[in-house]
């Protein structure tokens, strides 16, 4: 994880740019583990839902597999698609 | 006709930047019966009150209305400058357009055209205000302190040493409260009982002291400086005037439960003495878990103690109801701590190694129940990494508790510190989010104790606490680092939150004293007055106000004390004059006001067939005159006349 | 019969057919009966976590219309489904506006009075679990099993409240009214790596291998989940580095249903077992039983 999450909040925070350079809220998997311990009620895992999407929407790029996962349930193709897509 | 005068203020721009002063000024002087209108920037200075008093005498006024900030804030000012210059004080009547109007709007013309209606209103009650006097009652020149710890002691005594009587009421067996649990207090290291022991003492040798232990507050009833209160007394089965504490019954008594005072970490018998410095130094029979009581089925402390020719125990003791007559009652009812089986990311309730920060303190107390050994509940082993956690559950408004419980930072460094020094070898970690020490030698002890106990400071949280094998995993982070942190602790120390004592709410529903939102005692003013509740002659001091350490609670008592005293201090007491009066021609007997009134100031008389009232009870809050079906019942100074008069103002 | 209306969801009719089945097999040996909804479709996988997405509302929608016409309460199986159903009803309950711009946009309008629950809430709360002991004619005696909780089960927790988030126990509380143990690892709520199998599969191995390896390290013979990716992901990651469980035997993953229709009495084939799957069951009952009478 290059940037912890408490990071990203806090590039944010500051208006720092370079926080779409990093690359940890890519590897976000909304598992919520965030929003439910934090004390004030921060949900990281939807401020790295929002920075992706501003950052697909700007690049308007869709998620290119090379290799399909063989037998994945069609739950993890969906969700991936979605997330890692420009909605 | 009465001649009147307005005296507008500005308020600096209070008022003034959202108020046409001058506006409103000019309008009033041209209202009828208005003699003389005029504004001032301060009209609370001493340059205002002087121009108040020299438009009375000039103008010869028999009536004035200070249209100016809230009657809270001011309206004993004005009126005492209205007496000072000759007229009665309740022909003084405030207009507020400040809290009501110019600081609840912004649009300045709406705002100037409300503050008219406000000023022609009180115009119009003040010219059918009567001239009052005060109702005059006396005080009873004692004194109630709920809660026996260290605030409830030392308000005591400072009471005592003044020269009146006070009653101390304590829940449990023994005076001293949380304070005798501690091992020793910061900065200074203090051992804690030895301090408060000789005040202990003192308060029990102190013949202005009535100490009234394994006793709670029933029911209060009057008001200030005349307080009627009802306190009961659990059956007190060991007498403690022949109680010697020779502990013969102890070693008799079959029943067992866990110790409170030791907050669970050993165990106590039903019949018990509180902890060995106790005051009263007497024994307590613990009657939930006695099993002699109601069938005699045991006895056997009795038969003991009787064999000895003591004969201290009776176990046909009744509860007892205290009705003792007190002038001030002062709250200090202190605090516990919160429940930690909630905050279950760590473990507190299922891993026995993980224990609250008063746990941990009765363990580095000398007379704890490892004689100030620190081991691990689970296996009595010595604990080497031993990982504390500050803010446990506070600064939380999403998942526990909001506030910051102040002492924290500075018992947990007190913690790893004295834990150093215990076991030389072990190595404590504390995870911390900030470092609070603000009071005197405060930061200097932080930094001491992290130098001399070589603690490890995290500044992160803890997600999670896990049990592997028979260490407890502390999965953390190091913000400072930017490193997550694991560590294989042997146990684990939580600084969890005070919150007000069990039972305080009850309490203020019993004192007709308000809490706030967390259950602790408000004060008045949390500025200006954060010793006295809002309600006249209850006062509030220690950790039941707000958690605060050991200094701020002895000078909060002393000053709570200074308030009661200043209450007791005259043997009379002036009480607010706009009361309920009664025109006994149009009173039919009906009674229907007598059980409206909340204060119990009515009452029938029986003879005449007409409702009376006690002007010292009355507040004045009106009910009995919107209950009274013959208009018999009026407020002096508001009645339906003026309140009318008020309304037709307002029209325009 | 008492009878649930249910949402079986994509994955379930498909590769999770084993979820499925072994999920209807249990409760008709319960005497419950799961009843297909009419006019069921994909529930789209994900609740937006966005603001102005609003269209990934309009599919789960859909679902509750269609559901509510033929029942006040809807059942679900696969967690993603579940959380994203009971998200999406949440929110047409508190977000008039968005719901209303939704409602204008689906042909069905979807006003409310719907119930989403889990299956683990009709077995909690509607049957009891003291009822399931009772039902059980073949517990697993002693099986020690590592439930897995996964994330959508259990959070976002204002809106799930399923359980407890930190500690939660429903699922232990059932497989201890099948007769099996479970075992206590910090992982159970951690999770899987979801989607991230798709484009980051590194990351997804890391995650489900935490899962697996600290289940196996505190005596776990298999996991239970609730979940058809949670158990692809579970299954895949092991494949992927053998050599990272230090040459022991995979861990076999099965549905919470699959262990409860065993102790119900129901077949394997019936649950849709594999042999291996079967097998490992039976090693884990063999080896707790000769645990307990070893002295």
């Amino acid at each position: 994880m290059d940037l912890m999450p408490h990071l990203v909040v806090r590039y944010l925070q500051l208006g720092i740019e370079q926080v779409f350079d990093a690359k940890s809220y890519w590897l976000c998997a909304t598992c919520f583990s965030c929003e439910t311990q934090c004390p004030r009620g921060l949900d990281v895992s939807k401020i790295c839902e929002a920075l992706r999407t501003i950052k697909l929407r700007n690049d308007l790029r869709d998620l290119k597999i090379e290799k399909f996962p063989p037998e994945m349930p069609q739950q993890g193709l969906v969700s991936a698609f979605r997330k890692l897509s420009p909605y | 006709m009465k001649r009147l005068g307005v005296f507008v203020c500005h308020c600096g721009l209070n008022i003034a930047g959202t108020v046409n002063v001058k506006e409103v000024t000019d309008a009033a002087g041209k209202i009828p019966d208005v003699v003389i209108a005029a504004d001032h920037r301060y009209l609370c200075s001493e340059p205002g009150q002087a121009l108040i008093k020299d438009s009375i005498k000039q103008q010869r006024l028999d009536a004035i209305v200070v249209a100016a900030c809230s009657p809270a804030m001011h309206e004993v000012t004005f009126r005492n400058t209205a007496r000072a210059a000759g007229v009665n004080r309740y022909q003084c009547e405030i207009a507020n357009i400040r809290e009501q109007c110019s600081w609840v709007h912004d649009n300045i013309e709406k705002a100037t055209e409300k503050a008219h209606v406000i000023i022609r209103q009180s115009i119009e009650k003040v010219k059918l205000n009567e001239p009052l006097d005060p109702i005059t009652v006396p005080v009873t020149r004692r004194a109630l302190v709920v809660g026996g710890g260290v605030a409830g002691i030392r308000a005591a005594l400072d009471i005592a040493n003044s020269g009146h009587q006070v009653y101390l009421v304590e829940k449990t067996g023994s005076i001293g409260g949380r304070m005798a649990q501690l091992s020793e207090t910061f900065p200074t290291l203090d051992c804690s009982i030895c301090i408060l022991g000789p005040l202990m003492v003192e308060a029990y040798r102190n013949p202005n002291i009535r100490i009234l232990r394994l006793s709670e507050v029933e029911d209060v009833k009057g008001f200030v400086g005349n307080f009627k209160v009802k306190v009961r007394q659990a059956p007190v089965y060991v007498d403690e005037a022949k109680c010697n504490s020779c502990a013969e019954c102890v070693k008799v008594c079959p029943a067992e439960v866990p110790n409170e005072f030791d907050s669970g970490l050993t165990w106590r018998k039903a019949i018990y003495i509180p902890f060995a410095q106790a005051v009263p130094p007497a024994y307590v029979l613990d009657a939930k878990t006695c099993l002699s009581l109601l069938p005699q089925a045991c006895g056997e402390c009795k038969k003991a103690c009787d064999k000895l020719g003591m004969s201290c125990i009776n176990l046909d003791a009744h509860p007892q109801t205290h009705e003792i007559e007190v002038g001030a009652i002062i709250s200090a009812t202190g605090y516990e701590m919160y429940d930690a089986t909630r905050l279950t990311e760590y473990g507190y309730g299922i891993y026995p190694d993980v224990m609250t920060s008063l746990e941990f303190e009765r363990m580095l107390s000398a007379s704890g129940p490892t004689s100030g050994i620190i081991r691990r509940p689970s296996d009595g082993r010595i604990p080497k990494e031993v990982v504390f956690i500050q803010c446990a559950g506070q600064r939380e408004p999403e998942t526990a508790l909001a506030y910051c419980s102040k002492i924290c930072c500075m018992y947990t460094a007190r913690h790893a510190m004295l834990f150093h020094h215990k076991v030389p070898d072990g190595q404590a970690y504390v995870f911390y989010m900030d470092i609070r020490a603000g009071g005197k030698g405060y930061e200097e002890f932080v930094k001491r104790c992290q130098e001399e106990g070589g603690v490890l400071y995290l500044r992160g949280r803890v997600a999670k606490v896990h049990a592997e094998n028979d260490k407890l995993v502390v999965k953390g982070v190091d913000t400072l680092s930017g490193k997550t942190v694991q560590i294989h602790a042997d146990a684990v120390v939580l600084a969890v939150g005070m919150i007000p004592s069990q039972g305080s709410r009850e309490l203020a529903n019993t004192l007709k004293a308000a809490v706030d939102e967390n259950g602790f005692f408000a004060e008045a003013h949390p500025k200006l007055r954060p010793l006295e509740s809002a309600t006249a002659g209850i006062f509030i001091a220690g950790a039941g106000h707000s958690p605060k350490d050991i200094p701020e609670t002895v000078a909060q008592a002393s000053g709570a004390a200074s308030k009661a005293l200043i209450l007791l201090s005259s043997p009379t007491l002036e009480r607010e004059p706009t009361v309920t009066r009664i025109v006994n021609e149009l009173c039919s007997g009906c009674g229907i006001c007598v059980p409206a009134c909340p204060f119990e100031a009515l009452s029938m008389n029986t003879e005449r067939k007409v409702a009376e009232v006690a002007e010292a009870l009355c507040e004045g809050c009106g009910t009995c005159v919107a209950s009274c079906p013959s208009g018999a019942l009026s407020l002096r100074n508001l009645t339906d006349t003026q309140i009318l008069a008020m309304i037709r103002a307002g029209r325009g | 019969m008492q009878s649930y209306l249910y949402f079986p969801g994509c994955s379930l009719r498909t590769v999770a057919r084993d979820f499925e089945d072994s999920a209807q097999a249990s409760a008709r040996a319960l005497g419950l009966e799961l009843k297909e909804m009419r006019g069921w479709l994909c529930c789209g996988a994900v609740f937006p976590n966005v603001a102005d997405n609003v269209m990934t509302n309009a599919g789960p929608n859909r679902i509750l219309a269609r559901a509510r016409a033929e029942s006040d309460t809807l059942v679900t199986l696969c967690a993603g489904c579940y959380n994203v159903l009971k998200r999406a009803n949440l929110q047409a309950k508190r977000n008039a506006i968005k719901q209303e711009q939704i409602n204008e946009f689906n042909e069905e309008r979807y006003e409310g009075g719907l119930g989403v629950l889990h299956f683990l809430e009709v077995l909690r709360d509607r049957v009891g679990f003291d009822a399931i002991r009772e039902a059980a004619k073949a517990p697993l005696r002693g099986l020690p099993v590592g439930t897995y909780y996964g994330c959508l089960l259990l959070r976002p927790f204002e809106e799930m409240k399923l359980d407890d988030p930190h500690r939660p126990s429903v699922l232990e509380d059932l497989m201890f009214s099948i007769g099996c143990m479970s075992v206590d690892y910090p992982s159970r709520t951690e999770c899987c790596g979801s989607f991230l199998g798709v484009g980051a599969p590194d990351a997804m191995t890391l995650l489900s291998r935490n899962v697996v390896e600290t289940a196996r390290s505190h005596g776990a013979k298999l996991l239970t989940v609730s979940c058809p990716l949670c158990k692809y992901n579970l299954e895949a990651s092991q494949k992927q580095d053998p050599a990272a469980s230090s040459g022991s035997q995979p861990l076999p993953v099965v549905y919470f249903t699959q262990l409860l229709g065993l102790a119900l009495g129901v077949s394997p084939e019936d649950l849709r077992l594999s042999d291996a799957q079967f097998r490992a069951i039976r090693g884990g009952i063999k080896s707790a039983v000769e645990n307990v009478s070893r002295p």
